[in-house]
């Protein structure tokens, strides 16, 4: 007589038999593997390379903005561009991941001119809570991680909510210093529904 | 994996295709199930199963290789079938909602009353809500341990624990009603 255990799987086992073609998922997979991720940001999310260049053009005219009307010798563009950025990101549909899944971001990069501040890439993770957001982390990434790719891959936050990550700071490739930038917002997931369900 | 995983997924991160391809090979049929089961539609679940392997393959540098690369993976899989069972479910997919699988079979020596009673079961477990389904799904379809379970659906041990019991009283519940008195023995 079989177990419970075994009857179970056999149930389970014998409603999912796939006829599909391991052959066929594979070239699909592997050919999209080649594909991307290049073709992925403008084929799949226009928005979010609409988004990256209306902030690369915000970014150009701050910039403009510095060099003709503010003394070089003053630049403050460090201290007022996590908050706008956030602010004007918050507008697109957030991701969903569970807590502590691989996300991947995006990375925008281009050449640095002489009156931008020079500064190591750092991670921000904004939290959006009920009124207002926080600074839930920032870290300091390694510039060679960085220089010359074209994403980057952490870990979803544990704790459920409404989440910014941008990534700011610059990168030497060559002789060149290059400014990187990149944002998204996710939305981490908690438990599903009621534990009391559990002690019926 | 029986073949040396972590030597596997050191060549993958290099990008050799064949590492890569071995590895989807392994995962496809546990990963195809599980996501199967979860949106009970075959071309969602392919599409959600194709999506994992190609967020697991493009995040492998995140990936620590001493650790066992299946919870990681089915962690993948569950979120991303559990995401195109929701479009699905807002009709924002060209798929009929519970498709019947066509390709289950038994084997022809196999008694009505057999069939009647996997029907059942497995109908069971259809009616479990999903915090008792998806550990169950997990345990029999993935073979996942406790410890891995928890791990993919972020919960305790302690809860899975709880959960996979409740589960299966629920069902040893629902078959002995059906079965008029009949019971599976306590494991």
């Amino acid at each position: 007589m079989k177990t419970f255990d075994e009857t179970i799987e056999q149930t389970l086992r014998q409603n999912s038999e796939w006829s599909g073609s391991a052959d066929e998922l594979w070239s699909k997979v592997s050919s999209q593997m080649q594909a991307e991720p290049e073709k992925r940001i403008w084929t799949r999310k226009p928005f979010l390379f609409g988004a990256a260049t209306a902030a690369t053009v915000f970014l150009a005219f701050m910039l403009h903005t510095m060099i003709t009307s503010v003394p070089p010798d003053v630049p403050q563009v460090e201290e007022i561009a996590p908050f706008q950025t956030f602010r004007i990101m918050m507008l697109e549909e957030p991701e969903v991941y569970l807590p502590g899944e691989p996300v991947e971001l995006v990375l925008s990069s281009y050449p640095m001119t002489e009156t931008e501040p020079s500064q190591s890439p750092r991670l921000f993770i904004w939290r959006q809570g009920d009124e207002e957001k926080m600074l839930a982390g920032e870290v300091l990434l390694d510039e060679e991680k960085i220089s010359g790719q074209s994403s980057l891959v952490i870990t979803s936050p544990v704790d459920p909510g409404l989440y910014r990550l941008v990534v700011e700071g610059s990168f030497t490739a060559g002789e060149q210093r290059f400014t990187v930038f990149a944002e998204k917002t996710i939305l981490v997931e908690g438990e599903i529904s009621n534990e009391n369900d559990e002690k019926n | 994996m029986e073949i040396n995983e972590q030597e596997l997924i050191r060549r993958a991160k290099k990008g050799h295709q064949d590492a890569l391809e071995q590895i989807f090979r392994y995962h496809l049929d546990s990963a195809i199930r599980l996501a199967y089961l979860i949106t009970r539609n075959w071309a969602t679940a392919e599409d959600a199963v194709q999506e994992a392997f190609l967020q697991a393959f493009r995040s492998l540098d995140s990936f620590q290789d001493e650790r066992p690369f299946k919870p990681w993976f089915t962690k993948i899989v569950v979120n991303k079938a559990k995401r195109t069972k929701d479009r699905l479910d807002r009709g924002h997919l060209p798929y009929d909602l519970e498709e019947p699988n066509p390709h289950r079979a038994f084997a022809p020596e196999e008694h009505a009353l057999e069939r009647e009673g996997v029907d059942a079961l497995f109908q069971a477990i259809n009616e479990l809500d999903e915090n008792h389904r998806l550990p169950l799904l997990l345990k029999y379809v993935s073979g996942l341990t406790e410890a891995q379970i928890a791990e993919t659906l972020s919960i305790p041990v302690s809860r899975v624990k709880s959960r996979l019991y409740v589960a299966r009283q629920r069902l040893k519940k629902h078959i002995a009603a059906l079965e008029g008195g009949g019971s599976y023995e306590d494991i």
